[in-house]
């Protein structure tokens, strides 16, 4: 093998070049933050994050998120609710570990079919293969077994229940935060749900009078002008909810 | 040369890949975030209701039809993934094509949309849009293009109002909501077996919880149907497409269209989760809409169908199920190869579908 083919060659070079671009960033941290922020790689971290878990972990994280929304860490005077929470994050962590057996159960079903296709195929076909055709082919055995078991009724059943315990706890932490809001004199989440409700049935009725009055009163001219601000809402100005809704 | 051993070749191997690595840190730390556009292709706001938008697409190629053809996409992900960059652009395609094209852009609802219902979609906003469209064009009819759960809000609206429409053409829209259990492929109807397997309960409380159905929450459920994919996205696939930095934007644009995923208007999601996947009312004909019954053999405007055949969230058998209930005598089906996304945004279906949407669309101008 000649020197430049030799693949330990390349990968000192690769370690060399991984070397460089740490110590040029590091060169730079003060416009490494600034870089960081302005680039696609925060974004791309996120993404990455969401799915940081191994398939059938992620409705689990993804729920188990949602509903740690809010920190509670101030509130300290609220016995019965907090009680109350706390029980429900407690159901919530024995649902979870239920689930997360049954979720992890198809992987060891896929170990044991990826041994023996491998142990099953010829000598010299396996040894051709590289890391990506493994990596392939256990990808292909475990996609298969994990669609499987997420079809089961043990895992629709363990996913259900981790949802409504996860659901609960939220519903108890909204409780505990309504509580706090109350005392301090803030809106809670119910007042706020009264008011859009509200507000969507006056909309509704507003242009079902519209439509009753008649296209005249309420559309505005067909050339008449748009703009890309958000108008007020008023019912004398019928082009600031689109116009014609009749 | 002598024959490369197999600790020669994993060493190669893994030096390939850290090099590679080190490309994707770099190239990555210099993409900016406005660098990634989606939903590019030029249009002019001419109507805003609440936070419903109505644009119309500047034309890219001479009319050749006439008919303005209003696109919607569902609530679920947003208009963009039709537009994803210039050159797997559904949009684009289709302008190019000659259409008048407008669309119906949801916006980002939150819990202020919570109240807001099925109803108001089709009988409200895209009334409002298609009336708008007819007085801004002069035509007294429209075409109706939905995608997906937009698709379905086209339907109701085409059997509520079917003078208001000349054709409705559906792409990856469920109808048959329980079809799925005719389609053999373990692999698809995952998201209707799902929602069958939690109780209306479950779906009223999620909803009441949260407002509506979180974005990130149906991210994980869609996860969930292609397991290793979402397994091995971000430290496999990124890596392999970072040496050519098309595929890295076309991954990166994919990104943004899936990251930007709305909540689910609350009330809405409840007929959408429970009257629609649970109960499969729209093929029952117990689907009520303002007061009134959506009948699918109402619809009297020539309909096309086209669906994905390996369309893994929408089982073709869902969307094939019109054909046995819509009224009217002109319907056509289209099925094409690819998965639900993959029918807008592969390579290989780049102009296919347009072409062949545009061109039953002109028969029927």
């Amino acid at each position: 093998m000649s020197e430049g083919n030799n693949p330990l060659d390349a990968l000192t070079q690769t370690v060399a070049q991984w070397s460089e671009f740490w110590r040029s960033a590091a060169g730079s941290s003060d416009a490494m933050g600034e870089a960081w922020s302005k680039s696609v790689l925060p974004f791309v971290f996120a993404r990455a994050a969401e799915t940081r878990s191994g398939p059938g972990n992620e409705l689990a994280d993804a729920i188990e998120r949602m509903a740690q929304g809010p920190r509670l860490a101030d509130v300290v005077d609220f016995d019965r609710k907090l009680l109350s929470a706390f029980s429900a994050w407690r159901e919530m962590q024995k649902k979870l570990a239920a689930y997360n057996v049954i979720a992890g159960r198809p992987w060891m079903r896929a170990a044991e079919l990826y041994r023996s296709t491998v142990s099953s195929a010829p000598g010299e076909a396996a040894e051709e293969e590289g890391w990506r055709d493994r990596l392939g082919a256990w990808n292909t055995v475990a996609n298969n077994e994990l669609i499987s078991n997420q079809r089961s009724e043990d895992f629709l059943a363990a996913q259900k229940e981790l949802l409504q315990a996860a659901t609960e706890f939220r519903a108890r932490q909204t409780e505990i935060n309504e509580t706090i809001a109350k005392i301090v004199g803030l809106p809670t989440q119910r007042d706020f749900d009264d008011v859009t409700r509200q507000l969507t049935e006056l909309r509704r009725e507003l242009r079902a009078l519209s439509r009753h009055v008649g296209p005249a009163a309420a559309a505005p001219p067909a050339s008449g002008p748009v703009t890309a601000e958000r108008p007020q809402a008023s019912a004398a100005h019928p082009e600031t909810n689109g116009g014609d809704g009749q | 040369m002598s024959k490369e051993g197999p600790v020669e070749r994993a060493t190669r191997e893994f030096s390939e890949f850290s090099v590679k690595m080190l490309k994707a840190a770099r190239l990555l730390s210099e993409i900016k975030d406005e660098d990634v556009e989606i939903g590019a292709t030029p249009k002019k706001l001419v109507m805003r209701r609440d936070k419903v938008e109505l644009f119309r697409y500047e034309p890219l190629a001479p009319r050749q039809t006439e008919t303005p053809v209003i696109l919607a996409y569902g609530l679920i992900g947003r208009y963009t993934m039709a537009d994803l960059q210039p050159d797997r652009s559904f949009v684009r395609s289709l302008l190019s094509r000659g259409l008048d094209l407008w669309l119906v852009d949801w916006g980002q609802p939150t819990r202020v949309e919570r109240w807001l219902t099925i109803d108001d979609y089709v009988d409200d906003y895209i009334h409002a849009a298609v009336e708008r469209v007819c007085r801004e064009t002069g035509h007294d009819k429209v075409t109706l293009l939905g995608i997906c759960e937009g698709g379905v809000f086209m339907t109701c609206y085409a059997a509520l109002h079917p003078d208001k429409v000349k054709n409705l053409v559906l792409t990856i829209t469920p109808i048959d909501f329980h079809a799925d259990r005719d389609d053999l492929d373990m692999h698809h109807g995952f998201l209707n077996v799902w929602t069958r397997s939690l109780d209306s309960t479950d779906v009223d409380k999620l909803v009441d919880v949260y407002g509506g159905l979180p974005g990130e929450f149906m991210s994980s459920v869609f996860s969930l149907m292609t397991p290793m994919r979402s397994l091995t996205k971000y430290n496999l696939d990124l890596i392999d497409v970072v040496d050519d930095q098309a595929k890295l934007m076309n991954f990166l644009r994919m990104e943004k269209w899936l990251a930007d995923r709305p909540a689910h208007p609350g009330e809405a999601a409840k007929q959408w989760l429970k009257d629609l996947y649970q109960n499969n009312k729209l093929v029952k004909g117990e689907f009520v809409l303002s007061g009134r019954k959506v009948d699918l053999a109402s619809i009297s405007a020539s309909v096309l169908n086209v669906y994905a055949l390996n369309d893994h969230i929408i089982p073709p058998t869902c969307s094939q199920a019109l054909r046995g209930h819509v009224g009217s005598k002109d319907y056509s089906e289209i099925p094409l190869p690819g998965g639900h996304v993959g029918l807008f945004v592969s390579s290989k279906s780049q102009g296919v579908l347009s072409k062949d949407i545009s061109a039953w669309l002109a028969a029927r101008d």
